[in-house]
């Protein structure tokens, strides 16, 4: 080699040494990303899920139902609500509830999802159990607190996915 | 300058400023992914859940008459019972009474738990008034705020 013409070189050990590190990083970012991806898929699932057991628990809370009287033709609601004036629940809408098809109470409800809808004191008295336990592991559940027959009971309502 | 370099027997380092780039560029992505991989584990409904559960605890305890009853034993048992497990619950009533056109401060009552300062705590408010013989006594104003315990 020449005096004169002299170049520069990079050692193997220090570039070899370098692109494990590289590699190192790339899987880690790999993995992570992996790990992300299916827990905003989850979240994304269990976001939906939840929104619409909440969604549900106000409607029943908190709105008398579509048409008003639809106890007097329960097969023909548009839209089931359980209370009297907010967070005050009518026996007879209970009732009537009860009674209502589970595909149509499900349609009433606005859900393709199975759901269950219990309606307790907080000691476990039960007053009603509206629907069916679904399958899927995977539910939401709302809790919500109303009166009933001047008794501060839960609502308990159950999505499935 | 190499020539010197290499008389005296120091090494040469590879150090550019876009291999700093992309090294910079890829720690702020490694910790990006990882922020949003920690934050997908949060319940996204959790502070709606807990805001309806405060608001309706106190719209029943107003309807039951247990908010004006003002009685502590009562107040503190509705509120065990009522609230999902796991939950912790302060409430304050403000009472005002309306005379010569304001309203006078009569009492603050404190009920239930306090809640930790690291927690999370969410709110809710509800006005009522206190009645007899079908007149309007006094105004209050009941603030409820719940924690995860």
């Amino acid at each position: 080699m020449s005096k004169g013409k002299q170049k520069a070189q990079t050692i193997p050990l220090d570039f070899m040494s370098g692109f494990f590190i590289f590699l190192l990083l790339v899987a880690y970012f790999l993995i992570q990303w992996d790990l992300f991806s299916s827990r905003f898929a989850e979240r994304a699932q269990r976001g939906d899920l939840g929104l619409g057991a909440i969604t549900i628990s106000e409607m029943l809370v908190h709105t008398p139902g579509e048409p008003e009287n639809w106890t007097q033709a329960p097969l023909s609601v548009k839209s089931v609500g359980l209370a009297q004036r907010q967070n005050l629940l009518d026996w007879n809408k209970v009732a009537a509830f009860s009674s209502l098809p589970y595909a149509n109470a499900r349609e009433a409800l606005g859900t393709d999802h199975d759901f269950l809808v219990v309606i307790e004191t907080p000691d476990g008295v039960r007053f009603a159990s509206i629907g069916q336990d679904g399958n899927s592991t995977h539910a939401a559940e709302v809790t919500r607190v109303a009166v009933l027959n001047d008794t501060i009971v839960q609502v308990k309502v159950r999505l499935y996915d | 300058m190499i020539e010197n370099a290499v008389a005296s027997g120091r090494r040469g380092f590879v150090f550019t400023i876009d291999a700093t780039l992309a090294l910079f560029l890829l720690v702020l992505t490694l910790i990006a992914v990882s922020f949003l991989s920690i934050q997908a584990e949060d319940d996204p409904y959790a502070r709606l859940q807990a805001v309806r559960a405060a608001k309706d605890t106190l719209a029943v305890m107003e309807q039951q008459g247990i908010l004006a009853s003002a009685n502590q034993t009562l107040i503190n048992g509705t509120l065990n019972s009522t609230l999902p497990k796991g939950v912790g619950a302060h409430m304050e009533i403000s009472t005002y009474t309306y005379d010569s056109g304001a309203f006078n401060l009569v009492k603050v009552s404190d009920y239930g738990l306090y809640a930790p300062n690291n927690s999370s705590a969410y709110g809710a408010r509800l006005d009522f008034v206190g009645m007899r013989n079908a007149v309007v006594t006094n105004y209050s104003i009941a603030r409820m705020v719940i924690w995860q315990k």
